[in-house]
């Protein structure tokens, strides 16, 4: 009998693959799954939280005392302007039964306005300012109305929460402030979508109150400008949840020739509150804010 | 993302060093095979029956650990499932490294073969799944030597 | 390729010991089996998912021992043990090894 101990030849036992291989198809494939589970996360929590009855979202609203950090009841003239525009607006909108949309002012510079859960709108002293006419004013309200009414805020809301839940089962994580930031109610992000709906909704209102649609592309015009301002151009199209601006104001002439709406009109101008109330207000925070520093 | 940064961090850091430390690992496991070959150990229980032989128990265990980049591997195949290439490596390098170190002191004994030899695997690490994989592998054989020289 | 774990073959002579030969292979399987097999923990009862996983490690395993003997030239791996070891959560590794012998009178 002969005992021997030949070689053994190598890579039998392990494989020849490069170990990096391996890891680029295994990267890929879970970043393929995470994407795919967050926007099915993302769709079923806004699909179950369209499902909430909007007395529940005024609750939920109400846990956040979202009116009293915001409201700013010293323009009492220029708030209850806001207000009874909405009031013409939800009722052009025919919102349902039991959804009131509050009208919020905001002395801050910020060239924008924005939608959040319980039927509140939020507009900025910055946008407000930038408005030639009611008619686009309208526009804007009307916009934001149509999110309430479609129940955008809370859609966005619900997704947001089951995916950040869904992130926090997947790592691990015990975040437990998923409900609790406030802060995320006024950067709730709308899809593409929701947005172009709201658009369409601008255009049916201003075209049922007024009879016409000018004045509404000018609001696109404010934001395009804007943001030509900055400098940031439309190159991040890509990652922004807003439809390009062009694209938005050619999107309101389309729907002028398809529902055969006159684009030209006669323009109903601001009252002449409007521009003191945000002027004089802008100057008494400045000795305000100065008189506590 | 400074959690991401992190682990960006110490996935390509284990992927360097991890690499360099195993090919290393190789190159002195084959030589100090081939160095060896001439000490053959055996699965069989049946030491040849012609002669008579000193006994003696031999063996030689190694703790090893994974580096963090075959274990991000590992975490992500154990998602999907299949064959995980990243640990092969590891079990091969302990279960050869156990071996050898076992032949070293059978040849310090000056033994001729080592017979009825046997590997023990463990994981030392506890079971969660934050800890890092530690396996020791211990081999053990019996060690013949030729009697009266 | 002959296999046993037996210490011999009966009526054939072993010609020549080519010592250890050894087949490993590590699976795990996909996180929904995992999460289907944690639910059966709690009825009891066979988990198919496992056995299958660990069925497939083990021929995969033994292939590679097979393997391993041909490349050392022999005919039979003979006193074959299989052990099983956790290496992390969901993941198993079969380990299999015996001794590469070359059998008289058997052809392969």
């Amino acid at each position: 009998m002969e005992y021997k101990n030949p070689h053994i030849p190598e890579n039998i036992n392990t494989s020849k693959e490069h170990p990096l291989k391996d890891f680029s198809i295994l990267l890929i494939g879970s970043i393929v799954l995470l994407l795919i589970g967050t926007v099915t996360l993302a769709f079923g929590g806004g699909w179950l939280a369209s499902k909430i009855p909007f007395s529940a979202e005024i609750k939920i609203a109400n846990m956040y005392d979202l009116s009293d950090d915001t409201d700013d009841d010293s323009a009492p003239e220029l708030t209850a302007y806001l207000q009874s525009l909405t009031d013409k607006i939800s009722e052009a909108q025919k919102l349902p039964d039991g959804m009131k949309v509050t009208a919020h002012y905001l002395d801050d510079n910020t060239v924008n306005a924005f939608a959040t859960i319980g039927g509140h709108i939020f507009m900025y002293r910055g946008l407000l300012e930038k408005l030639p006419n009611e008619n686009t004013l309208v526009t804007l309200l009307s916009h934001e109305i149509a999110h309430v009414k479609y129940r955008h805020p809370i859609k966005s809301l619900g997704s947001g929460i089951i995916v950040s839940i869904g992130i926090a089962a997947l790592t691990g994580g015990t975040d437990s402030n998923i409900m609790g930031e406030t802060g995320m109610l006024t950067v709730l992000k709308f899809g593409r979508d929701m947005e172009q709906q709201s658009d369409e909704a601008a255009a049916q209102t201003l075209y049922a109150l007024y009879g016409h649609l000018n004045g509404g592309a000018e609001l696109f015009e404010i934001f395009h400008n804007m943001r030509e301002e900055m400098g940031a151009g439309e190159s991040y199209e890509m990652f922004s949840t807003h439809p390009l601006d062009e694209d938005r104001i050619e999107n309101f002439s389309t729907i002028a020739k398809i529902e055969g709406w006159e684009e030209i009109g006669e323009l109903t101008p601001l009252p002449d509150f409007y521009r003191s109330a945000l002027k004089s207000r802008d100057r008494a925070h400045q000795k305000l804010s100065a008189g506590t520093k | 993302m400074y959690e991401l940064i992190l682990t960006v961090v110490l996935v390509s850091l284990g992927y360097i060093f991890g690499r360099r430390a195993e090919s290393k690992h190789y190159k002195s496991i084959i030589m100090r095979e081939k160095e060896m070959n001439t000490l053959p150990a055996m699965a069989s229980r049946r030491p040849p029956s012609d002669g008579h032989y000193d006994q003696a128990l031999v063996s030689g265990s190694v703790v090893i650990a994974n580096d963090y980049f075959k274990s991000f591997v590992a975490g992500l195949r154990n998602l999907f499932g299949g064959q995980m290439r990243s640990y092969e490596t590891l079990l091969d390098r302990a279960r050869r490294e156990a071996v050898l170190r076992m032949k070293q002191e059978a040849k310090t004994l000056g033994a001729e073969a080592i017979f009825n030899v046997k590997y023990e695997t463990s994981n030392i690490s506890g079971q969660t799944r934050k800890k890092m994989p530690v396996i020791e592998v211990h081999a053990y054989g019996t060690a013949l030597t030729k009697y009266g020289i | 390729m002959f296999i046993s774990n037996l210490e011999f073959m009966t009526g054939k002579t072993v010609q020549q010991h080519l010592g250890l030969v050894q087949g490993s292979s590590v699976r795990a399987k996909h996180a929904g089996k995992d999460i289907v097999a944690g639910f059966k923990n709690l009825f009891g009862g066979e988990l198919k998912a496992y056995t299958e996983l660990l069925h497939e490690s083990r021929e995969e395993a033994t292939e590679r021992m097979i393997e391993q003997a041909k490349a050392v030239g022999a005919n039979a791996v003979l006193n074959v043990r299989y052990s099983t070891s956790s290496i992390t959560a969901g993941a198993a590794e079969i380990y299999v090894y015996g001794t590469a012998v070359v059998l008289d009178g058997i052809d392969d």
